[in-house]
C-alpha cells in the first residue's frame, strides 16, 4: 500500500496557557492551513511505500530526516564543503522535495527538519511516524505496537512527545534577527507541544492540535509512546505505579525467545529518543505523567505547567 | 606479553575551526625516548591523549612522567593516570591522589596493569579531576581480547570469536566539551570557578565540526591527530567506541544506519545466565563516565550524518554547523584499503 | 503477585515537615525544608530513612510545620490511601482549588495533620517526597527514601539477608544508601526570605550524597558537628563482600556515579528485579546515571588482585621525595601498597588511613558536581573502603541507621 502525503513547512503562531504567544515554524498537512505543532502524525504499516512531498514556504532552505528509517540521507553541503542539510532539502520560497521510503520495521519514530536543525528543529519543524506492524488490525487480539507475540498489545494508544520552547529565541529566529544557540535557555516546555495545563485539553484544530491527556478503565492497556524531540534530556514520572518498558527505539524488547522488558516509574529520554511502554491502569482515579526534572514542570517560573498531563481511570466495565 | 608505555604530562594548545587556540594539559607519548630528549615533548601535549592498545593478559607497565607546563612553570600540579573501569583495582595503581599516591613536576612513576577483561575504557589524569579533565588529561585505551588476532576475521573481535563482535574497521568516538573561559583564564594564572561550567565547544576527538570530517590521519592537526571521520567499504562491519569523558550527557545519532549496542562499560550485555540483552538504537545515550560499544554494518555507499542530536550542541562558540558532527562515509565494496589501527582513514 | 492478605502487621510513622539549616565544608549555611521524625528537632537531610517490611500496613502521618501547603507522594506504592477528615480512607489524588491543580496528592495545609496509608506489597528501594510544589520542596530537601524488606528477610541468615528475596541473586553482606542531590544557594535563600522562587535561574553550587558535601560524606553516621545531615556516605566493607549499594534519585537532574575499584552489578530499577521469570536482566556498569526519581540496586564486589608482603607489587615505590603525597595536607593513604599495613608518610600530612585499609572513590563524573561551589575537593564524592578481612565491625553497613548508645 502506499501512504502519500504533502507537507507545507510554514511560519505561524503558538500560545502558552500563560496567554504568552510565540512565532514557531512547523508543518501543515495543506497549502491553505496553519502549520502545527507537533507535525501531522503520519501513520503507515509494516511493508507500506511511503512518499512525502515537503513545500517549503520559508526563506531558507527546509527537509525531513527519518531517524531510524531504511533512506540513505545524501547531506548537501555548499560550494565551501560546509553542512546545511543532513538529507535532501527544499529550496527557499516554495522549492519541493519528495522522500520515498518502505516501511520496514513497526514502532514509534520521530520526524524532523534536518537544515539547520538546531534552528529549525527547535522552531518546530518535528513530528511522529508510527508504523503498525503487519498483522495489525484495530480489534483487541491484534492491535499491538510490534505484532502478535511482542508483548505490545494494548486498548488505547497516546502520542506524548516532550519538547522544550525558548521564546526569546523565537522571536529572534522569525524576524531573522542574529541569535546565539549558546545562550539558549528554553521557558516553556511541552508534551505534544502544548504546556500543561492545555495537555489536558482534547485534540482540535488550533495550532497545537494534539491532546496528552487519557481516560482510560481499570485494567485496560495504555501504550504511551513516549518521545523526545527536544534537546535536553527528560525523565518522565508516572504517579499511580509502574508502565511496562516495551520498546526503545522501535526495538521491541521482547522477541520469542527472549523478553528483556522490565518495569519502571520514571523513565529517562535522551534527545531523539523514543520509549515505548505499557501501562495497565489501576484503581479508579486520576494520575500525573510528568517530568521528573522538575525544572520543566514550570510555565516560566510557575507550577503546575511544562511537561504534565493526566490519565484519567475510570471503573472498568464488569 | 609485557609492553612498556611512557606518557609525559605536560601541556600544549589546541585549534578551533574559528582560528581560535585553547590552552590545554594533556599527556603525549614518549615511549622509548632516550632519556636526554623528553625535554622536547613539553608544551607537546595532544587532545586526545595518546590510546593505550593492550591485550588481555598483557603485563603493562606504564610510566607516567611529570614534565611540568612550560606555559604555566608556577604551576606545580602532580599528575596521575586512573584507569577508569580497571577491575580489582588497588589504590596504588588507581591513580587517585587521595587514596595513595601523585607524581610531582620532573618525576616518575610506574603503574602496573594485568587486564584481563576485553572492552573500551578510558584513562584520565585523577589529581583536581575537574580541572585537569576538563583541560584535556583525558585519552582513549582499548583492551583486545586475548584471542584477537586483526589477520583473522573471526578472530577480528571487540570481546572475543564467537561473541558476536566481528569487526572490519574499528573507530573510537571520545566526546568532551570545553569552556574556553576555562581554558583562557588558566593560560592566564586566573582562578576559575567551576561551578560556572558552560561549554562553549562539543568536540569529537578532540575536534570540532569542520574538523570532524578531516581525513589526513593527523597530518593538519598535530595536537589532535585522531580523525573523527568514519569510513568503511559497503558490506563492511564498523566498531564504534564511544567514550564520555565530558560533563554532561550527550544523545548521538546516526542517520540511516540502525546501531547495535554489543558493549557497554567494557561488559557485553548479558544477564546472570549469559542471556544475550544487545539492543539496537538510533540514538545512544551516554553519560560522562561510560562508555559504549556499538557494531553497524555498511550497506549502501553513501554519506550518513553522525551528530548529537542536542542540536544546539552542533556549534562552534556561535552559529552552526560546528560542535559534534561528523560523517560515515561508505564506498563501494573494495574501495578502502584494510585499515591500520583505530580511526585510521 | 504476593499474597499479603493475611498480613496483619502494622507500622505507624509520624514525620514533621520542617526547616532547618545544614552545613557545608566550605562554611556555607543552607536554609533547608526537610522531613523529621521528632517534632522536637530541625529538618534533617534527607528525611530519616524508613525501612518496612514487606506486607506490612504503613501509616504515615504528615505534620506540616511549614508556611505552605506539604505532602508526600510514594512513588512505586500501590493503593496509597489518605485519611480524610471524616475519618474514612480514600485514595490519593491530585487536588484541584478553582480547578486549577494545587497538589499531586493529598496534602495537610500549614499546621494540620494529614495520614497516608499503604501496605508495602513489593520489596525494594524507593523514594519518598513532597508532591506539592515540588518543583520547590523536592529541591528545598522534602526527600528521603524508604526500603522495603523482603518477606523472607533474615538479618543474620546468609541465604535470606536479600534485597528481594531468597533466590533472586540480590544477598548481600552489607548495603548502603546513596542518595544524590543538589543545592541552588540562591533559591534557598530566597525561600529562606519568603521572595519568589523562580526556578528558571536554577544554578546549583553545592552537589550531595545523603544531604552532605564531601568530606562530610566521609564522616560517621550522626558525625556531632552535622546534627542536621545524620547520615553518612562512606562505603565500608570487607575483601569479597557483596556490597548492596541502593541508589536513590531524589535531584532534579542525573548523576552519573562512579565507583572505582571495580563495576557494580545493577539488579533492580525503581525496586523491580531485573528478572522475567528466569531470564536475568541484570547487568555490570562502572558508571550508573542516576536520573531523577528512579533508583537502582548494584551489589560491589572487590576481590583484590592478591598482592601481599609475601607476594610483592612488581613495580618499584619510588622514595617519599619524589612522590606527591596529601596535596591539600591530608590524605587517606596508609603508606604502604599493601591491605593491613601501613607504611611510611611525610611528617606534615595527616593521615586518616586507620587499619591499612584501601581507599577507592565513588563520585559523580559530572566533575563541577565534585566541588563546593567551584573548589575542588568536594561535592559529590565518597569513598569506598576496603578493610582488611575480619577488622571491620559487623554494625556498619546496616539499615536502618540508629544512633549510638548513649
Amino acid at each position: 500500500m502506499n501512504v502519500v502525503k504533502e507537507f507545507w513547512a510554514k511560519a505561524g503562531s503558538i500560545t502558552m496557557p500563560d496567554d504568552v504567544t510565540m512565532p514557531f515554524w512547523g508543518f501543515a498537512p495543506d497549502p491553505d492551513g496553519a502549520p502545527q505543532l507537533p507535525g501531522p502524525t503520519i501513520e503507515a504499516k509494516v511493508g507500506d511505500d511511503v512518499r512525502i512531498t515537503l513545500h517549503n514556504t520559508l526563506a531558507e532552505p527546509v527537509s525531513m530526516i527519518f531517524p531510524g528509517q531504511d533512506i540513505i540521507p545524501d547531506p548537501v553541503k555548499d560550494e565551501n564543503n560546509t553542512l546545511v542539510s543532513f538529507t535532501q532539502h527544499a529550496l527557499p520560497d516554495g522549492g519541493t522535495v519528495t522522500y520515498s521510503f518502505r516501511a520496514v520495521r513497526p514502532g514509534t519514530y520521530l520526524y524532523e527538519s534536518g537544515s539547520s536543525p538546531e534552528k529549525q528543529v527547535q522552531m518546530g519543524l518535528y513530528g511522529v511516524l508510527i508504523i503498525r506492524p503487519l498483522d495489525y488490525y484495530p480489534i483487541e487480539s491484534t492491535r499491538t505496537a510490534y505484532g502478535i507475540g511482542t508483548g505490545t498489545g494494548y486498548d488505547i494508544e497516546k502520542i506524548i512527545v516532550a519538547g522544550e520552547l525558548d521564546s526569546a529565541l523565537h522571536e529572534k529566529i522569525a524576524a531573522g534577527l542574529p541569535y546565539d544557540m549558546l545562550n539558549f535557555a528554553p521557558d516553556y516546555f511541552t508534551i505534544n507541544g502544548r504546556a500543561y495545563p492545555d495537555t489536558m485539553n482534547p485534540d482540535n484544530s488550533t495550532s497545537q492540535p494534539y491532546g496528552a491527556a487519557v481516560k482510560t478503565e481499570s485494567g485496560k492497556r495504555v501504550l504511551l509512546r513516549l518521545a523526545n524531540a527536544g534537546f535536553l534530556t527528560h525523565s518522565l514520572h508516572l504517579s499511580g505505579g509502574f508502565f511496562r518498558v516495551a520498546a526503545g527505539d522501535g526495538t521491541p524488547l521482547r522477541t520469542y525467545f527472549l523478553d528483556t522488558t522490565y518495569e519502571k516509574t520514571t523513565i529517562t529520554i535522551g534527545s531523539g529518543q523514543v520509549y515505548d511502554c505499557i501501562y495497565t491502569a489501576g484503581m479508579p482515579g486520576e494520575i500525573y505523567l510528568y517530568d521528573r526534572e522538575l525544572r520543566y514542570t514550570v510555565n516560566a517560573d510557575r507550577f503546575p505547567g511544562g511537561i504534565m498531563t493526566r490519565l484519567q481511570i475510570v471503573p472498568g466495565r464488569p | 606479553m609485557r609492553r612498556d608505555i611512557r606518557l609525559g604530562a605536560t601541556d600544549g594548545w589546541i585549534r578551533t575551526p574559528n582560528s581560535k587556540s585553547h590552552y590545554i594539559f594533556g599527556f603525549v607519548d614518549i615511549t622509548g625516548v632516550p632519556e636526554n630528549l623528553i625535554f622536547e615533548y613539553r608544551g607537546k601535549a595532544q587532545l586526545m591523549a595518546p590510546l593505550i592498545d593492550v591485550k588481555a593478559g598483557d603485563e603493562v607497565y606504564l610510566t607516567l612522567t611529570n614534565l611540568g607546563n612550560p606555559q604555566r612553570p608556577d604551576l606545580d600540579d602532580p599528575h596521575t593516570v586512573h584507569w577508569h573501569g580497571f577491575p580489582n583495582q588497588i589504590p596504588l595503581y588507581d591513580g587517585v591522589p587521595e587514596a595513595s599516591i601523585a607524581v610531582p613536576v620532573f618525576r616518575n612513576f610506574t603503574y602496573y596493569y594485568k587486564p584481563l577483561d576485553p572492552g573500551t575504557y578510558k584513562y584520565h589524569c585523577h589529581h583536581e579531576p575537574v580541572e585537569h579533565i576538563q583541560m584535556g588529561m583525558t585519552g582513549p585505551l582499548i583492551v583486545r581480547p586475548a584471542d584477537y588476532d586483526p589477520a583473522l576475521p573471526s578472530k577480528k573481535t571487540a570481546y572475543g570469536s564467537g561473541t558476536g563482535t566481528q569487526f572490519n574497521r574499528e573507530y573510537f568516538v571520545f566526546l568532551t566539551e570545553m569552556d574556553a573561559r576555562a581554558h583562557l583564564d588558566i593560560a592566564s594564572v586566573q582562578e576559575y570557578d567551576w561551578s560556572e561550567y558552560k561549554p562553549t565547544y562539543w568536540l569529537l576527538n578532540g575536534r570540532s565540526y569542520p574538523d570532524t570530517l578531516d581525513d589526513k590521519n593527523g597530518g593538519l592537526f598535530p595536537q589532535q591527530p585522531y580523525p573523527a571521520l568514519i569510513k568503511a567499504n559497503a558490506g563492511e562491519k564498523v566498531l564504534l567506541r564511544f567514550i564520555n569523558l565530558g560533563y554532561q550527557q550527550h544523545s548521538m545519532q546516526l542517520l540511516g544506519i540502525p546501531m547495535l549496542v554489543v558493549g557497554q562499560d567494557a561488559k557485553r550485555p548479558l544477564g546472570l545466565h549469559g542471556e544475550n540483552l544487545s539492543y539496537r538504537k538510533n540514538a545512544i545515550y551516554i553519560a560522562p563516565g561510560q562508555t559504549l560499544d556499538v557494531i553497524f554494518t555498511a550497506r549502501q555507499p553513501g554519506t550518513y550524518p553522525f551528530y548529537n542530536r542536542g542540536f544546539h550542541k552542533n556549534i562552534n562558540a556561535g552559529p552552526g554547523p560546528g560542535g559534534m558532527i561528523t560523517e560515515i562515509q561508505v564506498y563501494a565494496p573494495g574501495t578502502l584499503p584494510p585499515q591500520t589501527g583505530p580511526n585510521q582513514q | 503477585m504476593d499474597q499479603v492478605t493475611t498480613d496483619t502487621r502494622e507500622r505507624v510513622i509520624n514525620l514533621w515537615a520542617r526547616d532547618g539549616y545544614i552545613s557545608i565544608p566550605d562554611g556555607n549555611s543552607i536554609y533547608i525544608w526537610g522531613f523529621v521524625d521528632d517534632p522536637g528537632k530541625s529538618a534533617q537531610l534527607p528525611g530519616p530513612i524508613l525501612v518496612l517490611s514487606q506486607g506490612e500496613t504503613v501509616t504515615v502521618t504528615l505534620t506540616n510545620h511549614l508556611s505552605e501547603p506539604v505532602s508526600i507522594c510514594f512513588p512505586g506504592q500501590s493503593g496509597v490511601k489518605a485519611i480524610t477528615s471524616g475519618g474514612g480512607e480514600s485514595p490519593v489524588e491530585p487536588q484541584y482549588q478553582d480547578g486549577k491543580l494545587v497538589s499531586l496528592t493529598n496534602f495537610a495545609a500549614p499546621g494540620q495533620s494529614l495520614s497516608y496509608i499503604f501496605v508495602a506489597s513489593r520489596p525494594g528501594t524507593y523514594l519518598y517526597e513532597s508532591g506539592t510544589n515540588p518543583h520547590k520542596q523536592v529541591h528545598m530537601g522534602l526527600y528521603g527514601a524508604i526500603v522495603v524488606r523482603p518477606k523472607d528477610y533474615m538479618a543474620h541468615h546468609p541465604k535470606h539477608r536479600t534485597a528481594y528475596g531468597a533466590g533472586t541473586g540480590t544477598e548481600f553482606d552489607r548495603e548502603y544508601l546513596l542518595i544524590p542531590g543538589e543545592i541552588d544557594p540562591e533559591l534557598h535563600q530566597a525561600a529562606e526570605n519568603g521572595q519568589s522562587y523562580d526556578i528558571r535561574s536554577y544554578k546549583p553550587r553545592y552537589w550531595t550524597l545523603n544531604g552532605r558535601s564531601n568530606p562530610d560524606t566521609d564522616l560517621p553516621n550522626f558525625a556531632g558537628h552535622l546534627p542536621n545531615q545524620p547520615y553518612s556516605a562512606m562505603v565500608m566493607a570487607e575483601p569479597d563482600e557483596k556490597v548492596l549499594l541502593r541508589y536513590v534519585g531524589a535531584g532534579i537532574e542525573s548523576h552519573p556515579l562512579h565507583p572505582h575499584g571495580n563495576h557494580t552489578r545493577a539488579v533492580a530499577l525503581d525496586g523491580r528485579l531485573l528478572r522475567n521469570g528466569r531470564v536475568d536482566l541484570s547487568y555490570k556498569r562502572f558508571t550508573v546515571l542516576v536520573s531523577p526519581g528512579q533508583t537502582v540496586d548494584q551489589i560491589f564486589q572487590w576481590h583484590g588482585l592478591g598482592y601481599t608482603p609475601a607476594n610483592t607489587i612488581p613495580t618499584l615505590l619510588p622514595g617519599l621525595r619524589n612522590l606527591a603525597i596529601g596535596h591539600t595536607g591530608m590524605t587517606m593513604w596508609s603508606g604502604s601498597p599493601y591491605l593491613g599495613v601501613k607504611g611510611d608518610l611525610p611528617v606534615d600530612i595527616v593521615s586518616y588511613n586507620e587499619a591499612g585499609e584501601y581507599h577507592f572513590m565513588l563520585h559523580s563524573h559530572e566533575e563541577p558536581q565534585i566541588t563546593n561551589w567551584g573548589e575542588f575537593p568536594g561535592g559529590m564524592m565518597t569513598m569506598i573502603a576496603i578493610y582488611p578481612t575480619g577488622t571491620l565491625g559487623q554494625h556498619h553497613g546496616m539499615l536502618p541507621i540508629t544512633p549510638p548508645a548513649p
